[in-house]
């Protein structure tokens, strides 16, 4: 009996170490090329797929004394093409030594042609990867996808780590919404069926020849298709309606009546859109609240009055800005990017299966309210402008 | 407050402690054999009271010396005491029929410089438990106490092996009478009982088991005896045979009964209710029953401020953690799940492996091997050559094999991390089990990644929690809980707060201080 219970762990002790899988994702740390981030390029004459990799170089890494000052380009760039993304990174292994590792990939750029060619595969492909996270950021680029990764970050030695620190300030403050393979799925399967991504732009400046990366508008999608790209401003009003990152900076001069310059910083709070169904339609109530604190000022006198016609040019500053934006998804793309329909569902689920019908049709004619309500605070600190212009004031 | 003021009033405050007990109120009687009685009671089985019977021939009296072996001085009371005792005969005719020979005795005869006159029972216990000796005579109401403390206090040293920074420094020696003198020293108990076997067909050796009776429970004393009393060996040189041949089982690496070297921890242990096992010709005491969380815990733990033992015991437990499974889950982190690294802390870690041989589990075994080698050669040379290893280990396997490129930095970092771990165990009978332990993880950790580190933690604690010592488990108070020992486990309550002695203690007697409104209720009830 007692040799029974004991064969009887035993036997359990065997299986559990031999009958379990993952045996074979094994590596030892030489045989490994960790992927800092991935370029995918459509090439429309043939129809395949040109995937970039960003390759983090380790060796420079290694305590060689002497060699620590000089920092050179520590990744490199590796390029190869096929019928589909899958067939593209399997090419790779043709004319490379070492084990890709994508677990640890922070950046996936995807060319414009790509994403005015349709998206979809793609999301697929890095969706069912094992070893791809669902936290890479996702960025469409105005050129190939291959320049942007070639080019180079001032302060970061590899371009994917510089894009992804970037990305990560954009989420505590930023003038853009960073956008992640996870929501940009979620936003793609939602009631509008329309995502959006921020655009990284290259664009030669004048005094040096090295080419500069900048990222500061937003990319819009439907149906995994690129439609249109919003402008600076309309970017930065996009933030007003998503919730993906809190506490956002917007930073905008004012012109107040009394032709003062301001300049206010304008942290969001989260914003409620409310959907009313009436018998004329959908109305939507859009309640923004926010918080400003003056960054810059010059001459103001800081009285209770003044503080109020500061918060009513501020509120009527964006205002303006959101109905633009509000106006180019209604008219100009007739695309829902600023998520009504998905209001709609969550609040009034039965009436949606019969609005979604006509949605494309009863869309752009929504109207909408706006209201603003920003409270500029902590004036007391510091009151008026630290140097006021005598002649000015006594005018 | 009043206990207080009862130790100022008296001469002897540990003895008003004790008036509890209505034996110790007892007047002497004048029957030396009913006086004797009620001395075997008091200090039944404790073999270290000697009691030595003579008749003073001219005065045709029976008379009785009584001291403890180790804490009196014996050749005073052979050169001294004996000799102007049995002077009494000789010039006291005269005297014959008074009842107070005792006084006559003490005026003219004893040679000893401190005599006082005892009348009670209680005196008399206290008297003998500092070590002075005992002077009955039959016919007499009243004993005398002749000041004769002779425990040997120069071979007692401090331990080498537990040192703490705060607390006694005394640890035993290698007799054990005077071991036991010690013992006695710190509970000056009628209740600390000491029993003698002897074990060893050729040597021969005394081993003792000291209990405090009331406290301990019966049945784990009854144990250890009969567990003691099944030997059948020929030689015990140390305590640690005997640890071998009464533990529980021997199908495990943990160690099931706790030693120390240091009076003041095996006192701490009796007073819990454990049960100390004294074996002659070495320091090593053993105490039982244990549990693992013992093996944790250092007597300084209860010395120092309570707020510092839950920072020193969490420390402790931490690194208790790491010694066990470091260099199993760094290998199995590196092998099968590089995605649980930062990554640039990966970069550097591939950084530095550029060029090393051996795959990585290779290497940290033989890291490890090396490690437990210079660790042994440490500990058997003399100190001298002590430093050398020292030195040569630093120098070889901590910078030139990394320069060679043998091994990565980095790995050195996770060794020395982890050697460090392994010696913060207090016990190092523990931290050979760990040490042996870590061995197996890593081979786990390499085969099967973090899943078979997990295997290997569950078979762990199904096999700790099968364990036991002498019928307490080994993972109490944990598994089974007992929430009123937690206040004992990672953190120490303040002595006010822990008026319970652990569960395995007896029943009847599990309060080590009362609060008043229980002794109201206790009067009640």
């Amino acid at each position: 009996m007692k040799y029974k219970s004991i064969l009887f762990y035993i036997l359990i002790f065997i299986f559990s170490i031999s009958l379990y899988g993952c045996s074979s994702d094994k590596s030892e740390l030489n045989e490994i090329n960790l992927v800092a981030g991935i370029g995918i390029d459509k090439i429309s004459s043939d129809n395949s797929f040109l995937v970039t990799l960003e390759i983090i170089n380790p060796n420079h890494t290694k305590n060689d004394t002497n060699m620590s000052n000089k920092v050179e380009n520590k990744s490199t760039i590796q390029v190869s093409t096929g019928h589909s993304i899958f067939d593209a990174m399997q090419n790779f292994s043709k004319n490379n030594s070492a084990l890709l590792d994508f677990s640890h990939a922070k950046v996936i750029i995807l060319s414009k042609e790509l994403c005015e060619s349709g998206v979809s595969e793609v999301m697929d492909y890095l969706n069912r990867n094992r070893q791809m996270r669902s936290t890479n950021w996702i960025l469409v680029s105005n050129k190939t996808a291959k320049e942007i990764l070639e080019s180079k970050i001032s302060s970061d030695s590899a371009t994917s780590t510089g894009i992804n620190t970037m990305m990560g300030l954009f989420k505590k403050n930023g003038s853009i919404v960073p956008m992640n393979i996870n929501n940009f799925i979620i936003e793609s399967k939602n009631e509008s069926k329309s995502a959006f991504a921020p655009v990284i732009e290259l664009g030669k400046s004048k005094d040096s020849t090295a080419a500069k990366i900048t990222v500061e508008r937003m990319a819009i999608f439907k149906n995994n298709h690129l439609i249109g790209i919003l402008t600076n401003e309309e970017s930065k009003s996009l933030l007003w309606m998503v919730d993906y990152a809190k506490g956002h900076v917007v930073i905008f001069p004012t012109k107040s009546s009394k032709n003062n310059d301001i300049t206010v910083n304008v942290f969001k709070k989260p914003t409620k859109i409310i959907p009313h169904l009436t018998e004329d339609g959908v109305n939507m109530e859009i309640q923004c609240k926010g918080s400003a604190f003056i960054e810059q000022a010059q001459n103001i006198n800081m009285s209770p009055a003044a503080i109020n016609s500061l918060q009513y040019d501020i509120e009527s500053t964006l205002k303006s800005q959101l109905h633009k934006l509000i106006y180019k998804s209604q008219k100009d793309l007739n695309t829902d990017f600023i998520g009504f329909s998905t209001k709609i569902y969550n609040n009034n689920p039965k009436e949606w299966l019969n609005i979604k019908k006509n949605w494309s049709r009863i869309f752009p004619n929504i109207k909408y309210d706006i209201n603003f309500e920003i409270n500029v605070t902590n004036i007391g600190i510091i009151k008026d402008p630290v140097i006021t212009n005598e002649e000015e004031s006594t005018k | 407050m009043k206990k207080f003021f009862n130790s100022k009033n008296t001469s002897a405050p540990i003895y008003v402690q004790k008036l509890s007990d209505d034996r110790y109120n007892l007047p002497l009687n004048k029957s030396l054999s009913n006086n004797l009685n009620i001395l075997y009671e008091l200090f039944s089985n404790c073999a270290d009271v000697v009691y030595h019977k003579f008749v003073i021939d001219s005065i045709e009296r029976s008379c009785v010396l009584v001291f403890i072996n180790g804490l009196s001085d014996i050749k005073l009371i052979n050169e001294n005491v004996i000799p102007s005792i049995m002077n009494i005969k000789e010039i006291t005719q005269d005297t014959l029929k008074s009842d107070h020979i005792i006084e006559i005795a003490k005026k003219h005869f004893l040679q000893i410089a401190e005599i006082s006159e005892l009348s009670t029972i209680g005196q008399v216990t206290n008297a003998l438990l500092n070590g002075n000796t005992i002077f009955l005579l039959d016919g007499d109401d009243k004993a005398l106490e002749m000041t004769t403390p002779g425990w040997k206090e120069k071979s007692v040293s401090e331990t080498n092996v537990e040192k703490v920074m705060r607390g006694p420094n005394e640890g035993f020696t290698q007799n054990i009478s005077i071991n036991i003198s010690q013992l006695r020293r710190k509970i000056k108990s009628s209740e600390l009982k000491v029993e003698d076997f002897i074990v060893g067909k050729q040597t021969q050796t005394k081993i003792s088991i000291t209990y405090l009776h009331g406290i301990v429970d019966t049945s784990i004393v009854e144990e250890v005896k009969k567990r003691i009393s099944k030997i059948n060996i020929d030689s015990i040189l140390e305590s640690g045979y005997i640890e071998e041949l009464i533990e529980d089982t021997h199908f495990t690496l943990f160690p099931q009964i706790q030693h120390s070297e240091r009076p003041d921890r095996v006192a701490a242990g009796i007073l819990e209710g454990r049960v100390a096992l004294l074996v002659d010709g070495t320091p090593c005491v053993l105490i039982l029953p244990a549990t693992l969380i013992q093996f944790l815990q250092t007597s300084e733990d209860y010395y120092e401020r309570y707020s510092t033992t839950l920072f020193v015991r969490s420390i402790r437990l931490i690194f208790f953690v790491i010694s066990l499974l470091l260099p199993g889950c760094f290998v199995a982190i590196i092998s099968y799940h590089k995605e649980m690294i930062p990554t640039p802390l990966l970069i550097s870690i591939i950084g530095a492996a550029h060029g090393v041989p051996f795959p990585i589990f290779i290497e940290a075994l033989l890291m490890e091997i090396a490690f437990e080698a210079l660790r042994e050669a440490g500990i058997r040379l003399p100190s001298p050559a002590n430093q050398t290893v020292g030195i040569v280990g630093a120098l070889v396997i901590g910078d030139a094999a990394v320069r060679a490129g043998v091994t990565s930095p980095i790995m050195v970092i996770i060794i020395a991390t982890t050697a460090i771990a392994s010696f913060s165990i207090p016990s190092y009978d523990m931290g050979y089990a760990i040490r042996i332990l870590r061995f197996s993880m890593l081979c786990l950790g390499a085969f099967l990644g973090l899943y078979g580190i997990m295997l290997g933690i569950i078979v762990l604690l199904i096999h700790l929690s099968s364990l036991k010592s002498f019928g307490v488990n080994y993972l109490s108070p944990l598994a089974p809980l007992h929430l009123k020992e937690l206040k004992d486990v990672l953190i120490r309550f303040p002595w006010t707060h822990m008026k319970c002695r652990p569960h395995y203690a007896n029943v009847n007697n599990l309060h080590r201080q009362k609060s008043s409104s229980e002794n109201i209720k206790d009067e009640k009830g």
